[in-house]
């Protein structure tokens, strides 16, 4: 028997397979799919629909699905890993969400920030972006400079808790 | 016969250059495309007979990069597109000093447009209504009686912007001294250039714009106008033509407005000019862009007209287009810009790989884009990945062919604006065309309808997957590497076949 948790639009399904069975989240479920092509094109069909699906996997544990002109992510995880699996000790920092050029930081190190604050601004793609904190922390210490050009995940701050 | 036909350069990237190269073909000009470093694999290089590179990101912005380049493919003339060098004025005159045909208006009404104090003032003296403003760069220190004179709430704007970007809001008078600070110090560091002026602000006003074509002697063809109230942070998303709802006496006054600028100015080439038209119905001169647009398709799709053939046929000499003196305004078009962002993160934009592509097609749509599957989507460039465009008799019928092409749309690999853009069409202000500039700020998205069922099925598909790529390594095989090839057809099909 195999456990599998399927993350879509943050609500979980639990896929258990069993046999030729498949249940999720307990309950039967049939599944009419079939692969088009090599290159992730699959038709679903839904009673009388006939759904055209793209899948890709983008990450190793991430699917996307476009089905029409809706795009989904479906997180999947085998259950017996996810029991293994400790959440990393990183120390907590806020990062570029793509990359850009820093256009300015607001605070210095030491300096203590509360959750939602702007703390820095990111300009991509002709576009300004407030970066904020996640949550109430200290800046321990400022890793980039105004004007710099930073890569996509790139810390720009770390931060330690507030004592 | 071809051999004598005129080698056109265009200066641009993505959509637009595409777009001038299928008018090139269509007419057998040939032509050169220019890329930098990062767009050598770029789509718009393959709708051209030759692509000379630019070297460095930056370089459609720099001058010297495409000259060099537009001499090295003995270019007779160039193209600019929209964006980058279009509305530069030196640009403009680089090309013609070095005996080349700027595809575009003439530097001086470049440089005159460009100033956007100058251009109302020109507006002005062709009499068309503008908006109570400061009529003269503001002074260092605004004199009380000046000051004592601004209604609120009242917009600083950079002399030197245009297009959205350097304006300011001030709402009371304690504000104005700061704010106007705040501009000056924007523009100076935006554009090189600290000259603002006050300018009345329209509240519940719709952007309307004309598109003029003139030919240089003073005769300039107007070609209907354009609503394009449908804005983010001042960018457009959504434009249609005609605008909604217009009476045939206001439609008259602002045709007639945008033909006397162009006339005043002996207009050359393609140009738009911008209206915004205030719950009374009174319309008021904002600016003109003199250059193709990016929402030029919906003039084109109920017009007839090709506009960009035509501002090639007007520039190269090869004859005045014969659809300009014979053509009918048809039906309602409507075109939605999509963007790689996310509505779901504040609209962050998106980068990555477009690892899926499917455009829309059938009746009465059009689509433009520079797309292709395993293409980049970089932060280098904007953000615009494909505009659809729609046609239809009227405009419920422009409405839901968009919303039934937007349905087709397939981009994956990162989120997309269309699914907002959806939701913008199904609200009942557009669909009955009372939407205002300010529109989006209070529009938002609703969270997607959940499909449980639909769901449970792509649940039980993607743990398929994943139970796939580990089972042969639960049997002991040793030979095949786990990835997403081993989840293909014959795999699939065995696994399907027990369930």
């Amino acid at each position: 028997m195999s456990l599998y948790s399927v993350t879509i639009n943050d609500r979980e399904y639990n896929v258990r397979f069993n046999g030729s069975q498949a249940f999720v989240n307990g309950e039967p479920v049939q599944l009419n799919w079939t692969p088009l092509n090599t290159s992730g094109l699959h038709l679903l069909r839904r009673g009388r629909q006939a759904v055209e699906v793209h899948l890709s996997q983008p990450e190793p544990e991430t699917l996307e699905f476009l089905i029409g002109s809706r795009r989904l992510l479906a997180r999947v995880e085998a259950l017996h890993q996810r029991l293994r699996k400790r959440p990393a000790a990183s120390a907590p920092q806020i990062a570029a969400p793509m990359p850009g050029l820093i256009v300015s930081i607001l605070v210095q190190e030491g300096d203590s920030v509360t959750k939602g604050q702007t703390v820095a601004v990111l300009e991509s793609m002709k576009m300004q972006m407030q970066l904020r904190a996640a949550q109430d922390a200290r800046v321990a210490r400022v890793l980039v400079q105004p004007g710099q050009q930073v890569d996509k995940s790139q810390a720009i701050l770390s931060l330690s808790p507030l004592t | 016969m071809t051999h004598l036909q005129p080698k056109v350069l265009v200066a641009n990237r993505g959509e637009i250059a595409v777009r001038i190269f299928r008018a090139c073909r269509e007419l057998g000009l040939p032509s050169v495309a220019v890329y930098t470093d990062v767009d050598q694999n770029a789509l718009h290089l393959r709708y051209a007979d030759e692509v000379v590179p630019l070297g460095d990101r930056q370089n459609y912005l720099s001058i010297p990069a495409v000259m060099a380049a537009a001499r090295a493919a003995h270019a007779a003339a160039v193209h600019p597109g929209y964006g980058f060098l279009a509305e530069n004025a030196a640009f403009a005159q680089a090309v013609e000093d070095a005996g080349m045909i700027f595809i575009g208006p003439r530097p001086q009404t470049i440089a005159l447009m460009g100033d956007k104090l100058a251009s109302r003032q020109a507006a002005q003296a062709a009499g068309l209504p503008i908006l109570p403003g400061s009529d003269r760069p503001l002074p260092p220190q605004v004199p009380l009686h000046m000051a004592a004179q601004v209604a609120y709430p009242v917009l600083v704007k950079a002399a030197a912007g245009g297009g959205g970007r350097g304006i300011r809001l001030v709402r009371s008078p304690e504000e104005l001294e700061p704010m106007i600070a705040a501009a000056r110090q924007e523009a100076l560091s935006a554009f090189g250039d600290d000259t603002v002026y006050l300018e009345s602000m329209v509240q519940q006003a719709r952007h309307i714009e004309v598109q003029i074509l003139g030919e240089g002697s003073g005769c300039v063809t107007v070609l209907g106008e354009r609503e394009c109230s449908i804005q983010r942070r001042r960018q457009k998303l959504i434009e249609e033509a005609p605008a909604p709802g217009l009476t045939p006496v206001m439609l008259e006054q602002i045709h007639t407005a945008a033909m006397r600028l162009g006339c005043h100015l002996q207009y050359r080439g393609l140009g738009t000019v911008e209206f915004l038209l205030d719950p009374h119905g009174h319309f008021h001169f904002i600016e003109v862009n003199p250059r193709i647009q990016v929402e030029h398709p919906v003039t084109e799709m109920v017009t007839g007209v090709d506009l960009v053939q035509a501002q090639l046929l007007l520039a190269l000499n090869l004859g005045r287009p014969p659809a300009l003196d014979a053509f009918e305004q048809r039906g309602c078009a409507i075109e939605a810009r999509i963007l790689a962002e996310d509505p779901a993160l504040d609209f962050l934009p998106a980068v990555g790989e477009i690892t899926y592509l499917k455009e829309p097609g059938g009746p009465g749509v059009r689509v433009d884009s520079a797309l292709f599957q395993g293409m980049q989507v970089t932060a280098d460039y904007d953000s615009l990945l494909a505009k659809v465009i729609a046609w239809g008799p009227d405009r419920p019928s422009a409405i839901r062919r968009l919303r039934r092409a937007l349905g087709e749309l397939q981009i994956g690999g990162l989120p997309t604006s269309a699914g907002w853009i959806l939701q913008i069409l199904d609200s009942p202000a557009f669909q009955e065309g009372r939407v205002t500039t300010t529109y989006l700020d209070s529009f938002q998205p609703a969270p997607a309808e959940p499909e449980p069922t639909l769901e449970r099925e792509l649940a039980l598909a993607a743990a398929l997957v994943a139970h796939r790529a580990r089972a042969p390594l639960a049997a002991g095989a040793s030979t095949a590497a786990v990835g997403p090839s081993r989840w293909q057809l014959a795999a699939w099909q065995e696994q399907m076949s027990r369930i």
